[in-house]
């Protein structure tokens, strides 16, 4: 009896998802560039509908349950982000990467890369900032 | 006094079915705090230009357990969307981070969360969301405006 009670401790413990934060992960060094064209994602992510099904039935409450697998929220299991391609402003090279910051084509940006994984940053910048002289200093 | 078993039955009933009509209304989704006004919920401002709090705030959720549903903007706001996922304690929350212009030097962040059921009494407050979102902000403003 005191190993179920255990036991059911510990899977409660275990589902009990307090806010917690990452650490700030490192970036590379800024790398100006233009965005030269953008394309929208929607992707799988978030939980899913038979997560949110096998939560419910533990509430043994028909309309929760119905409602969970109905999909009331499917927004739940789905993510939006942008896609950019980019010219580098240092040796015209085209990157292409995935973000949830808004910028729009032709605009002028710093970009941060991630070194260990994790998403990239991107600032918008004022276009003088991607004019090759002002990047003369910052070869990467 | 005359109760008979199917008048029980039916008392009963129609109380399960006006419960579950209760517990349903009083769900929260995405919505309801994406399209509520942009100065709902805790505010701070800081000292740095628009477009830069707008990478930090989207780095700060990025580096919470949160699932970020989305992100855009308007001429009022950059707004961010999530949601924390189900658990044992808790139906979970959805909650908007606001970023809006203040002047060229000074933005203002907002941030509204709510609790998918509206009834529980667990889980995260907007109070625990927006201290950490706002310390995390900090954090990476600081880094990026070195």
């Amino acid at each position: 009896m005191k190993a179920v009670a255990l036991l059911g401790g510990a899977l409660l413990a275990s589902a009990c998802a307090p806010l917690r934060s990452d650490p700030l992960p490192e970036i590379g060094p800024p790398e100006y560039a233009h965005v030269v064209a953008k394309r929208d994602l929607n992707i799988r992510a978030g939980e899913t509908r038979a997560e949110r099904g096998a939560w419910a039935l533990l509430s043994l409450n028909p309309a929760i349950i119905a409602g969970a697998m109905v999909g009331v929220e499917d927004e739940f299991g789905r993510s939006q982000l942008s896609e950019y391609d980019l010219t580098l402003v240092q040796g015209g090279r085209i990157a292409t990467v995935q973000s949830r910051y808004v910028v729009q084509v032709g605009q002028c940006l710093v970009m941060r890369r991630p070194m260990q994984g994790g998403a990239v940053v991107i600032i918008a910048q004022e276009e003088t900032r991607c004019a090759p002289q002002a990047n003369a200093g910052s070869a990467q | 006094m005359n109760v008979t078993i199917s008048g029980v039955r039916t008392v009963l009933a129609a109380l399960a079915l006006t419960c579950s009509a209760v517990s349903l209304s009083a769900c929260a989704t995405t919505e309801t705090v994406a399209n509520a006004p942009v100065t709902s919920g805790a505010t701070q401002d800081y000292s740095a230009p628009y477009d830069v709090v707008k990478a930090a705030a989207l780095e700060s959720v990025q580096r919470l357990n949160v699932d970020i549903q989305g992100s855009d903007e308007t001429d009022e706001r950059f707004q961010i969307r999530f949601s924390k996922a189900i658990s044992a304690f808790s139906w979970g929350e959805v909650g908007v981070v606001n970023v809006v212009r203040v002047d060229d030097h000074t933005t203002r962040v907002y941030v509204h969360t709510s609790k998918r059921d509206q009834m529980q009494i667990t889980g995260t407050s907007e109070r625990q969301f927006a201290n950490q979102i706002f310390a995390n902000i900090t954090e990476s403003l600081s880094r990026l405006q070195q």
